[in-house]
């Protein structure tokens, strides 16, 4: 090889590297830099601080709290969305009358926006004018609160989220699903396998990657969400929407505690690595 | 042919069953259809209705069909959100960005496909890994990189960020593309005396176009809804996109419904006829490359 073919495929590579070098690595290292230092109270200069933000964070209650409501809204959202995408997805997939214009239906919410979403469902919720309280009122059920009692917000900002994560999620599921070829599945019918057993022992085996892909992207995106709950509860009532991301952006930039949010991001950072690390597992296990 | 025969006997008891079966299933899976699709329509449906209706008649009647339709709101939408302006901004921003992404992720992906110089999968393992954080995460550096680099409040700069943020997945996903391509019609392109940039732009571009096209609707997609990063960096409203225009927008009318809702059909409709139009391809395409069974 000569050095010019040596060299041809560094300089393919160049312009991404470095965007992602100043862009994007070197600024998520200043974040975990960040963590280690605090501002003093005496000079006002940023003095290195070890641990202490850390320390700070792990003996503060709504650091947990907000660890709490993430890990619960995570336990039920994720699982909730795969299991809907994944049969919604094998239903669309069907050779049905008319599947074409139910599945272009089913996919529209993927194409509006996160912040028209959640200001859209701000208003179907609203206690006394919203479209859900009118069709509960319709059906004899008390008009509840939703978003404004802390009973009942996350579980509406879980629904919020699953307007669009579940069809979003099905475009990649339903992606998988074409990619399984017909005779497969027609070679378990005539064998005599049943639809459960064609879905277990066929289409989910030969899924396996797509869901590991849609499994971790989904927890990841979720445990990230921001957005909604800066749109319609803000962390709100009571916190109990107060999810981790939200409170580290609370931290740093509605009470300027940059050291202590910086920190948050670093425990948040080493739990993705830990979620990628498990879907690298779960690939290679596959190959 | 006596087998011939008792084999078409039972397939034809058989086939009687399947048909009563599939009657009941039908039913069954219209029924679960009809639901999910109502859950994913009605918002929007109640959303295009009040924005043709008054203020006063989204009172009386919240939820149906308006009475008459009303264009007053979106003629005072389109002014009151500045959509004059933020709808070009939005358009330059989505395609300068999908552009420059599919440009440089592109290179980087036939580098990583097909060169695999030492470091290539130390390499991907970092983009797998960066195309799951998202700039939230390192926000606060990179505002104040920003300042010193004096691309605060740009729009080059914004997308600078967009480019960055997506260059991770899109390089995944364009690889994985282009590792399926046969390398013989790169080879005999070779042979025949195309030079590098030959074989880039003749051969394998042409045949990951679907690629391309998918990888660029995702970045699309999520460019033109974007909102936090917009509403971070970008304070003049001549350089801000339609999403954060209508986020201030919602806050000053709050309680106007009509034109709120209005904003919002502005803003959605556009999107929604490009998703519809692609979206066979953008599954297609996804099948194909990045979703691999």
């Amino acid at each position: 090889m000569t050095l010019r073919q040596r060299i041809v495929p560094y300089l393919l590579l160049l312009p991404a590297l470095v965007l992602l070098l100043v862009f994007n690595l070197l600024p998520t290292i200043a974040t975990l830099v960040e963590s280690t230092f605090v501002i003093s109270l005496r000079s006002g200069e940023r003095v290195f601080a070890g641990f202490a933000n850390f320390e700070r964070i792990f003996n503060d209650p709504i650091f947990w709290k907000s660890l709490q409501v993430t890990v619960v809204f995570s336990l039920v959202v994720n699982p909730l969305q795969i299991a809907l995408s994944l049969g919604l997805s094998m239903l669309m997939n069907q050779r049905l009358p008319g599947i074409g214009i139910f599945r272009s239906i089913y996919l529209l919410p993927v194409a509006v926006s996160l912040n028209v979403t959640a200001i859209v469902w701000r208003l179907l919720l609203d206690k006394n004018t919203g479209m859900v309280n009118g069709i509960l009122h319709q059906l004899g059920i008390e008009r509840q609160p939703f978003l404004h009692s802390p009973e009942q917000a996350l579980w509406s900002i879980i629904l919020i989220a699953s307007w669009i994560g579940v069809p979003l999620w099905s475009l990649f599921i339903l992606a998988g699903l074409q990619n399984i070829p017909p005779p497969v599945l027609e070679a378990a019918k005539i064998d005599g396998a049943n639809a459960w057993q064609s879905f277990t022992r066929v289409t989910l085996p030969l899924l396996r990657r797509v869901l590991a892909f849609v499994l971790v992207a989904d927890t990841v995106a979720n445990f990230l969400l921001f957005a909604p709950i800066l749109l319609t509860t803000q962390g709100g009532p009571q916190l109990s929407t107060n999810l981790i991301l939200y409170e580290t952006y609370r931290r740093g930039f509605l009470y300027g505690d940059l050291g202590a949010s910086a920190a948050m991001l670093s425990v948040m950072l080493l739990f993705v690595f830990v979620i990628v690390g498990v879907e690298l597992y779960v690939l290679r296990g596959s190959d | 042919m006596t087998a011939v025969g008792r084999v078409s006997l039972r397939e034809n008891i058989l086939q009687r069953g399947r048909n009563r079966e599939r009657g009941r299933l039908l039913v069954f899976n219209h029924t679960v259809l009809l639901l999910m699709t109502a859950f994913a329509i009605a918002p929007l449906l109640v959303l295009a209705f009040n924005s043709f209706k008054s203020n006063s008649e989204i009172g009386s009647n919240p939820l149906g069909p308006p009475g008459s339709l009303i264009l007053d709101n979106y003629e005072r939408a389109w002014d009151q959100g500045n959509f004059a302006i933020t709808m070009r901004n939005s358009v330059i921003y989505v395609v300068v960005t999908i552009a420059a992404e599919l440009v440089l992720g592109g290179l980087a992906a036939y580098a990583l496909a097909r060169k695999r110089p030492p470091g290539s999968d130390l390499l991907m393992l970092y983009f797998l890994v960066a195309s799951t954080i998202p700039v939230w995460m390192y926000i606060v550096p990179l505002f104040v990189q920003f300042r010193t680099l004096k691309l605060l409040g740009t729009m080059h700069g914004l997308i600078i960020i967009y480019v960055a943020g997506n260059a991770p997945l899109t390089i995944f996903l364009l690889r994985s593309y282009m590792i399926d391509l046969p390398r013989e019609l790169e080879d005999a392109a070779r042979v025949d005396g195309a030079n590098e940039f030959q074989v880039l732009t003749r051969i394998v571009l042409p045949l990951t176009k679907p690629g391309f096209l998918t990888v660029g609707l995702v970045v699309g997609l999520g460019v033109w809804n974007e909102f936090t990063l917009a509403l971070t960096f970008i304070h003049d409203p001549n350089f801000a996109p339609v999403t954060t225009s209508f986020f201030k927008f919602t806050d000053r009318f709050a309680r106007d419904w009509a034109l709120t809702s209005a904003g919002a059909v502005i803003i959605i409709f556009p999107v929604m006829v490009l998703f519809l139009a692609l979206q066979r391809q953008f599954i297609e395409g996804l099948a194909e490359g990045g979703i691999k069974t």
